[in-house]
């Protein structure tokens, strides 16, 4: 009898198992038909008589619309920025709260601050500050208010009618926001590298640049790759801050509402959807791999 | 540093509290305190129908996010540190990285589903899409709680005379209570905040959540005080919350009980 | 009160076997200790008495009552925590009246019984604390209390005194002493503590991977282990091992040490007689061997390597022909490097078998 030991093994537990139920049907149930769905509906095309299932129609459309060609270009220069400036900026910020100093659980506690506004009043917010023709900034850097006297330029900055400019505002929205995340997650690595090992190196006569390449980065390796890989996952996905911010340059993300909402094809908008999933997946686990790949070379040197 | 991470935030209030010249300048430069500082825009929208709305809109997905996650997140968590049987490491992690499953990819098909549930344009239909986002972090959280509570507590109960769901009741829940405040405050801000599912589930509809509020509210081009002002009011409970819930984590629930 | 055996108790977690065909039974009124190094199998043994852990074969009896599949709350076992395992949102009355208020108490005699009991263990005005405001020794009070307020049938204490510091340790131990000889408990005691198992308990049982080693009076095993496990595990400094070689010369019988060649009295002869001419390990305790020239038996050279001394006595570690032995003395003069003449106790000595390991006596008798 082979299930004998499966069916006591189950009777053991069986409080464990009807408590756990719930929830594992809700999440598994849920993802299964998300998954299926969204499969299913990029893999349909509705012609103008007939519906085609499984068709790759959508894909085709798409890989030939200049406007989906660009958006999946404007996706990856933004993740690709993105993901190294989301780890500098939490490094630089976890170094800095690091240290104890008078006012330090103040600072962190700024610092944590972006992460307590909501996306999309960050948003709103930077679309008030780099508003065309009058926002803050182009006041600013026209010269206008007396405490910044230079003057960059002499007519205000359209900041939203560029794709460079509209995304780049984006990004910085999306850094400010997640920099407490990352921030976090340095200072948690930080943290647990043992003050003794510094100093043991510090005994030993390692110049505090020697330490900082040689001990502290190598032990916060963990950390990083944990930031690298989650905050790139973030910006694969990123949609409010160019969704408000860069409406008129979608990345994929706001492609897939434009697609929903104004071509009304819930089919192109799931291809979309499809081809950012295989997209993050793909990338996640190429970050993966390099990582490891890099902690053997590390650890053999 | 801090002026990058502050200004932004200064802005906000600034714009909150500005009057009518201040904001519609007309060319003249936009002072960096306002002319005539009022709470004019508050008290505009604390009587409008479509905020107040909104507002409760807003509050009831949240509770409702909150009750269905902790029910259905709560007992998994507890049954996932306490049982030992073959697979739950597989488990635990696949439950738990649902998290990172994009949000954006699983909207479309949320809604195609959704619609003939009748889950589109109501609370209902956010909060339980909101429980995909936040039953993941509730089983991380209370996991945690629960592993930080020893099984001797537990078991000491038992030993006394007390059954397993007395033991639970009388003994773990109450020690655990802390931590499992702060995973309600944490669903309660990742619903009260969440912006992709409720924008999709409502978008057609007269309902609205304070973030959706936000953006149809963007597309007739409002004056930036307004949008500055609902801005605060979006932000003020997750800023007070954050920060609770901070305290709360520090404050080890277990203190005395062991060593 | 009330008596507890164990029949051929046996505990698996898969294929690992933990505890092996443990049988022991405790008399009504009777402390025993299970002492053994970590990961043996005695906390094991504990919780399946206690009923938090299933028992793979074999039976438990409480009072001759078979209680195999009886949950942990109709045991009416008590089981104090090495952690305590105080409940952190009660106060320590709280805590105290937890198991009366399950099993339906009138009010009146739960307030009367947790006066008492705060007396007995003189916790008197510390009702209204909560756990984290207590010092450590507190705490333990509390549990003990917490745990005989029941009058249980068994009382099951699980290294009670191991996060405790040296000193506090010490009065708890008395203080343990009096409440068995106050309560009349039945009391058994889990801790890898030998020092604890030998001062506080009726009966000692020493265990080894999961095995019952031996089981006897506290100076019983002490002075006859079964083998070179007990015989190390009790004791500190711990005994000396050496290899030895058992020789007749005419009508005698001569322990060989390396060059070493001590002469057994004529009343052991019997004992030994069969082992002449095998290898043995000679075991020897360390306060069985003196330093001087008068007293029984032939005085050998050593050289002093180590002196450790502990005020009143001091543990000397000394270099016979390489071989390293510890010894505890009195004496307040001896320096390293010194030569020493040192006699051994043959009366005390302790011969096991070389491959086993088994007492050469004990297996004999």
């Amino acid at each position: 009898m082979p299930f004998l030991p499966f069916i006591r093994t189950v009777r053991k537990n069986i409080y464990g198992i009807i408590i756990l139920l719930p929830a594992f049907l809700y999440l598994a149930g849920f993802s299964l038909i998300i998954l299926f769905t969204v499969t299913q509906m990029a893999f349909t095309y509705a012609g103008t008589e007939k519906i085609f299932f499984p068709a790759l129609q959508n894909f085709v459309k798409l890989a030939q619309s200049p406007e989906f060609r660009s958006a999946l270009l404007r996706t990856i220069l933004f993740t690709v920025a993105g993901t190294p400036l989301e780890l500098l900026i939490g490094m630089a910020a976890a170094f800095l709260v690091v240290k104890k100093f008078k006012g330090r659980g103040v600072i962190r506690s700024i610092f944590i601050l972006p992460l307590a506004i909501p996306a999309i009043v960050t948003a709103i917010i930077l679309y008030i500050l780099f508003d065309f023709p009058g926002g803050h900034i182009n006041e600013i850097i026209m010269g206008r208010h007396a405490f910044f006297p230079c003057q960059f330029v002499e007519y205000p900055v359209d900041w939203r009618g560029s794709a460079f400019s509209a995304l780049a505002v984006s990004l910085a929205g999306k850094l400010w926001r997640d920099m407490p995340i990352s921030m976090l997650i340095i200072l948690a690595g930080l943290q647990s590298i043992e003050k003794d090992q510094t100093e043991a190196a510090a005994t030993l006569g390692a110049s505090s640049f020697h330490i900082f390449f040689k001990i502290t980065i190598p032990l916060l390796s963990p950390a990083i790759a944990t930031v690298l890989v989650l905050r790139s996952i973030e910006l694969w996905k990123e949609f409010i801050f160019p969704y408000i911010l860069a409406g008129s340059y979608p990345l994929l993300s706001t492609l897939i509402e434009r697609a929903y909402h104004e071509w009304r094809s819930p089919n192109e908008a799931s291809a979309i959807a499809v081809v950012l999933l295989v997209l993050i997946i793909t990338c996640t686990m190429c970050i993966y791999y390099m990582l490891a790949y890099l902690k053997k070379r590390l650890v053999r040197i | 540093m801090i002026f990058i991470v502050m200004a932004p935030i200064f802005i906000m209030f600034k714009y909150s509290l500005s009057d009518r010249a201040s904001v519609v300048t007309g060319g003249a430069v936009i002072p960096l305190w306002p002319y005539e500082p009022t709470l004019e825009q508050y008290r505009g929208l604390l009587s409008a129908d479509r905020f107040i709305g909104a507002a409760i809109t807003s509050l009831k997905t949240a509770l409702l996010a909150v009750i269905i996650s902790l029910i259905l997140g709560v007992p998994a968590a507890y049954a996932l540190v306490r049982y030992r049987f073959p697979g739950i490491l597989v488990l635990t992690t696949f439950l738990i990285s649902i998290r990172f499953f994009p949000d954006i990819v699983s909207v479309v098909p949320v809604v195609e589903v959704f619609t003939p549930a009748g889950l589109v344009g109501n609370v209902a239909g956010v909060a339980a899409a909101h429980c995909l986002l936040s039953v993941p972090y509730v089983i991380f959280i209370a996991m945690g709680v629960f592993e930080s509570i020893p099984g001797d507590l537990e078991e000491q109960a038992q030993v006394l005379g007390a059954g397993k769901i007395t033991a639970f009741f009388t003994v773990t829940l109450p020690v655990a209570l802390p931590g499992l405040a702060a995973a309600a405050i944490y669903v309660f801000l990742l619903s009260w905040d969440e912006f992709i599912f409720a924008y999709f589930l409502m978008a057609f509809s007269d309902l609205s959540t304070l973030p959706v509020l936000l953006r149809k509210i963007l597309s007739w081009t409002p004056q930036h005080n307004l949008l500055a002002a609902i801005s605060v009011l979006l932000s003020i409970p997750v800023v007070l919350f954050t920060f609770i819930v901070q305290k709360y984590m520090r404050a080890g629930a277990t203190a005395g009980a062991v060593k | 009160m009330a008596e507890v055996r164990f029949s051929h108790v046996i505990k698996k977690y898969g294929k690992n076997e933990v505890v092996k065909d443990f049988s022991l039974t405790i008399f009504n009124e009777e402390f025993v200790t299970l002492v053994g190094p970590s990961g043996c199998g005695k906390s094991t043994i504990l919780r399946m008495l206690a009923g938090l852990e299933e028992i793979t074969e074999g039976d438990i009896y409480i009072d001759g009552i078979k209680t195999n599949d009886i949950p942990p709350q109709k045991r009416d076992v008590a089981m104090v925590f090495q952690s305590y395992a105080l409940f952190p949102h009660m106060t320590v009355a709280e805590n105290i009246a937890f198991g009366l208020k399950l099993r339906r108490k009138p009010q009146r005699e739960i307030v009367s019984r947790i006066e008492e009991s705060l007396a007995l263990f003189s916790l008197r005005g510390l009702g209204e604390r909560r756990p984290r405001d207590l010092s450590g020794g507190q705490r333990q009070r509390v549990a003990l209390a917490r745990a005989l307020v029941l009058s249980p049938k068994v009382l099951l204490l699980d290294e009670p005194l191991s996060n405790l510091d040296a000193k506090l340790r010490l009065r708890m131990r008395s203080e343990l002493k009096r409440i068995h000889r106050e309560l009349r408990s039945t009391i058994f005691y889990v801790t890898h503590d030998q020092v604890e198992a030998m001062s506080l308990s009726d009966r000692v049982a020493v265990m080894n991977e999961g095995r019952l080693e031996q089981l006897g009076a506290p100076l019983e095993i002490y002075n006859s282990p079964k083998n070179t496990f007990v015989a190390s595990f009790l004791g500190s400094p711990p005994i000396n091992l050496l290899q030895a070689r058992i020789q007749k010369e005419g009508e005698t019988l001569y322990v060989n040490i390396g060059p070493c060649k001590l002469a057994l009295s004529r009343q052991f002869r019997e004992s030994y007689l069969h082992c002449a001419g095998r290898d043995i390990i000679f075991g020897i305790r360390p306060e069985h061997i003196s330093i001087g020239e008068s007293g029984k038996g032939k005085p050998i050279l050593a050289t002093v390597d180590v002196v450790e001394p502990l005020g009143d006595r001091s543990i000397i570690t000394v270099a016979l022909h390489k071989i390293e032995l510890a010894l505890i003395t009195d004496a307040q003069t001896i320096s390293p490097l010194r030569t020493i003449p040192i006699i051994f106790d043959m009366e005390k000595a302790q011969f096991f078998d070389r491959e086993s390991g088994e007492n050469i006596i004990c297996k004999n008798r």
